[in-house]
């Protein structure tokens, strides 16, 4: 069932031109440069340190890792993260 | 810098120290609690910056995320009174230097009266004393130049011209005094002559010879007094002096309307105070749109000066003086006695001073459209000497001739 709706949801947003993170409920990820990073739509923080951060989105989880990293601003849907970026990973157990 | 917003309602900078100080940052975003720029600091240490939350629930939260707090910074306006209230002597002596200054700014500083003597210089100044101008006065109660101008120029009758002008703290009083050419006194020999058609009816001399009689007819340019003293073989000229008091008769028209509209001040008055901030006003006292129905109204608008510089704010004052409008309806007696004495009013504005009505009678008196129309004549007794100088030269020729 759940899988139907996911592709019902894909494939409304595909007609509709309503952007798929608004539709799905997936994170939006922009990256400008390497060092600023924002996240919408994620789920939770699990940790951060100076060099990683792990966020819990609705679907698995995503792992950031670089350098002097700063929670620049921290919302309930948004995340905005300084720093020097290396890495972006999804994690899906 | 994005956060300065925040400055108004206060934010901490806090240590956020436990196993998992993510789950406390985690909570208070769900609740909606703004954070920013959160480093890590060490494995059980987090640096945050936070808005104010209430005491308790923060305390609640720590225990549900097993978390500890240690403030490092406290910034924001909260903060900043809290600091200014231990420090209220030099807030309070800051308030009182600025007070200080813009009464100072708004003082005025001196007046200069410029041509006028000492005895008018005195005078303007009681005058606007009386207006509330005066070295050391607030500039908020000084009233207009304008009217100011009008004050002084009302109350004193030796000016021709008097003008007030500001300039910054000082005030500047330009007058033009009158100068009366000084009369000319004809002190040498002199007649005395009629100066209207007359009947004389007494005579005062001084010196000269008088050459006309009570009762009798006198003609403009006839001599009454000569300055000639003595018979024809030796005469001497002297300056004839006195009186002469003559009959004259005067025709005079007035016209009294019987209905007539005044507008009488009731004495009633009403103050409105306002401080203009660019198009904003705010109200200072008086809230009454229109305190009456009829009413005068004079506005005085005041910039406010801080040292050199101009503020934005005016302070503006207005008066209303209560008005009523009476209708004086005249019956014709009252409107005929009203006429005679306007006439006789008018008359005597023409005549020298020591002139007397003897008698007024009405001619002739109409009704038209309202107006009461008379024509009155009046039989006055004045002086009707005027001084006339003796060419003594062409006189004693004259004689000559007589003799030979």
């Amino acid at each position: 069932m759940k899988k139907w709706s996911t592709q019902f949801k894909k494939w409304f947003a595909d007609v509709s031109n309503i952007p798929e993170d608004v539709v799905l409920g997936v994170p939006r990820i922009t990256l400008i440069g390497q060092f600023r990073l924002s996240i919408e739509n994620y789920q939770n923080v699990l940790a951060f340190s100076k060099t990683e951060l792990k966020l819990m989105l609705n679907e698995g989880e995503l792992h950031i890792s670089g350098e002097d990293f700063v929670l620049e601003t921290i919302l309930e849907k948004e995340i905005v993260l300084q720093g020097r970026v290396n890495d972006v990973r999804f994690v899906n157990n | 810098m994005r956060h300065t917003i925040q400055h108004a309602e206060g934010y901490l900078k806090a240590e956020i120290k436990g196993d998992d100080p993510e789950k406390f940052i985690s909570l208070c975003v769900r609740e909606h609690v703004k954070m920013w720029h959160i480093i890590r600091k060490n494995e059980t240490t987090l640096i945050c910056f936070m808005e104010l939350i209430d005491s308790k629930t923060m305390k609640k939260w720590l225990k549900e995320t097993n978390c500890r707090v240690h403030i490092l910074e406290k910034n924001g306006l909260p903060f900043l009174l809290k600091k200014l209230g231990t420090r209220l002597g030099i807030v309070a002596g800051v308030v009182f230097f600025i007070t200080l200054m813009l009464v100072l700014s708004n003082m005025v500083w001196s007046i200069h009266v410029e041509g006028a003597d000492a005895k008018l210089e005195e005078q303007i100044r009681t005058i606007l004393k009386q207006n509330h101008l005066y070295e050391g006065s607030l500039d908020f109660f000084v009233p207009d130049t304008s009217q100011l101008e009008n004050a002084l120029s009302t109350k004193l009758t030796k000016v021709t011209w008097i003008g007030v002008s500001k300039d910054g703290t000082a005030y500047n009083v330009d007058v033009v005094q009158k100068k009366y050419p000084k009369p000319k006194e004809v002190t040498g020999p002199r007649n005395l002559v009629a100066a209207k058609q007359a009947v004389v009816q007494s005579l005062f001399v001084e010196s000269g010879q008088p050459v006309v009689e009570s009762d009798q007819f006198v003609r403009p340019g006839q001599i009454l007094v000569s300055g000639m003293v003595g018979n024809e073989k030796s005469s001497s000229f002297v300056s004839a002096k006195g009186k002469v008091i003559g009959e004259t008769w005067y025709h005079t028209e007035v016209r009294i309307p019987l209905v007539s509209h005044y507008a009488l001040y009731s004495g009633k008055s009403y103050q409105k105070h306002q401080l203009i901030l660019w198009h904003l006003s705010v109200p200072l006292w008086g809230m009454k749109k229109e305190p009456f129905k009829t009413y005068d109204r004079e506005k005085i608008r005041k910039p406010i000066r801080f040292l050199v510089w101009q503020t934005p704010f005016t302070y503006v004052r207005e008066q209303f003086r209560q008005k009523k409008i009476v209708m004086r309806n005249l019956t014709v007696n009252q409107a005929i006695e009203e006429a005679i004495e306007a006439s006789d009013k008018k008359l005597l504005d023409k005549l020298p001073k020591d002139s007397k009505i003897i008698s007024s009678t009405i001619d002739n008196k109409k009704i038209v459209k309202g107006s009461l129309y008379i024509r009155s004549h009046q039989v006055v007794y004045e002086n009707i000497a005027v001084p006339q100088a003796i060419n003594v030269a062409k006189e004693k020729q004259k004689m000559k001739k007589k003799t030979d």
